[in-house]
């Protein structure tokens, strides 16, 4: 394929985009070109953004914050991807190659600008500027290593376009049979939609919720009985008369009630957290003393 | 024609008018006309006078702003033929090109095709409609159950009845009584 047939093809794509603009009537034409200017705009905006908040915000976070910005921004991105995969496939404007076998054209370079042409979706429009300046942004604030978030950005882009790419080119080839095509289209909306539900229902369904109390009061229990919070506790139970036994009392109540919350992270996540459960001790034994 | 650019080479020299038409829904006749002009290397000026041309021919100028979607089944078998001529081809396949036009398009199809002829292209048409097969064209395959069981020169084939005849005695259908509705009777 030599360069003016790659200018045809993408003229091809531009002039099938316009006209099925204009078939929508004028109303429908004026408003999908605002929405198209509102994308451009929101992505020029994201990209700018994304830079501020990787340059300013994010410069001193924790990874743990870092990480949940990235994911926030690639579950924005999956929620527009799935929802243009189903837009696009009714639409099915994408140019089918079947059209273009008896050409004179190298087929499998068709195949890749139809792709790379694919790629203008409103999913990739919006979060790949805004990625690309929070990187830049990070990078700046961070150091430069953090430049190699790009490339694995795009790369997680690009594994999940070509797959979308040709499943997408799978369905169409399954409703091209008018019958089979509101079934498809249907089901594909509802499996999209429960799986968007997937962590509710994980998470807020009744089993579930019993399941997870259950949880933690399993693992309260050996807390409360600990030696170790236990141990003080009933050493600070009995309040001196010295100081108001109210006081004496929810002070008792509240380093009781930080010696057990430590111990029950100890107990979730192994991790040996010592300083604070040594500060929290040293609290007990400090309101022991004010009792003594 | 396992290397690509000798494939791609010979396409250049064939015009193709495939069952399902191939072509884009939301196209004018016009954009089409380019865009497979452009695709087999002609130039730009080129391009458009053969394209002004070929929609004067076929008779589209009213309705230059009509997507395809929006043509009939002749006009856009019209559109299609018209593609396939656009770059001057010496070999023509042409699959059922007459089925679904009106008689009018299909006497301007007959008069392109029969000038393609004369300039020395060779075509390949396949057709369940005889009688144009055999006002047409000079050699006659006959395919059945997608196997080529006889070719002859319509000449020789005139000589013993006609098309269909031979036909009907080559598929076997000739021995064949023809039920009879009981009502019609």
């Amino acid at each position: 394929m030599n360069r003016s047939q790659l200018r045809t093809i993408l003229w091809l794509r531009w002039q099938l985009t316009c006209n099925r603009i204009r078939r929508l009537g004028t109303v429908n034409a004026i408003v999908t070109w605002a929405i198209f200017a509102v994308g451009c705009l929101a992505a020029l905006g994201g990209s700018i953004g994304g830079f501020l908040l990787g340059r300013f915000a994010l410069a001193k976070s924790q990874p743990m914050v870092l990480l949940g910005v990235l994911d926030m921004a690639v579950f924005f991105y999956i929620v527009l991807w799935l929802t243009s995969l189903l837009v696009e496939l009714q639409r099915s404007e994408s140019i089918d190659l079947t059209k273009l076998l008896h050409l004179s054209i190298s087929l499998w370079k068709v195949l890749v600008v139809n792709y790379a042409v694919s790629l203008f979706t409103p999913g990739i429009i919006l979060t790949v500027p805004a990625l690309t300046g929070l990187t830049i942004g990070l990078a700046l604030a961070r150091g430069f290593r953090l430049l190699l978030l790009l490339p694995l950005v795009l790369a997680f882009v690009f594994m999940v376009t070509t797959w979308t790419y040709s499943f997408r080119g799978w369905l169409s080839t399954l409703i091209a049979n008018p019958r089979r095509r509101r079934a498809i289209i249907a089901t594909l909306t509802m499996v999209m939609i429960i799986a968007g539900q997937i962590p509710h229902l994980l998470l807020n369904t009744s089993w579930a919720r019993t399941r997870i109390f259950a949880e933690i009061k399993s693992s309260e229990t050996p807390s409360r009985s600990g030696k170790p919070a236990d141990t003080n506790l009933a050493d600070t139970a009995s309040p001196s008369p010295s100081i108001s036994p109210t006081k004496a009392v929810r002070t008792t109540r509240t380093a009781s009630r930080q010696t057990s919350s430590l111990c029950r992270i100890q107990s979730h996540t192994q991790f040996q957290n010592m300083k604070q459960i040594s500060t929290a001790k040293r609290q007990v034994n400090l309101t022991s003393q004010l009792i003594g | 024609m396992r290397n690509p650019a000798t494939a791609r080479a010979v396409k250049r020299r064939i015009g193709v008018v495939p069952e399902n038409l191939a072509l884009f829904d939301n196209l004018t006749a016009r954009e089409y006309l380019t865009f497979i002009g452009q695709m087999y290397g002609l130039a730009l000026p080129t391009v458009l006078d053969r394209t002004n041309e070929l929609l004067a021919m076929m008779g589209f100028e009213a309705d230059e702003k009509k997507l395809v979607i929006e043509h009939s089944h002749g006009m856009r078998k019209k559109l299609t033929l018209a593609a396939a001529l656009i770059h001057n081809p010496s070999l023509l396949f042409l699959d059922e090109p007459f089925e679904g036009v009106d008689a009018v398009s299909s006497r301007v199809l007959r008069d392109t095709l029969k000038q393609c002829v004369d300039r020395g292209a060779t075509i390949l048409l396949t057709s369940h409609v005889l009688e144009i097969v055999e006002r047409l064209w000079p050699h006659v395959g006959i395919i059945v159950k997608g196997k080529l069981v006889e070719q002859d020169s319509m000449d020789c084939i005139r000589q013993n009845g006609s098309l269909e005849e031979r036909f009907l005695k080559v598929v076997g259908a000739d021995r064949v009584t023809p039920q009879k509705l009981s009502w019609l009777e």
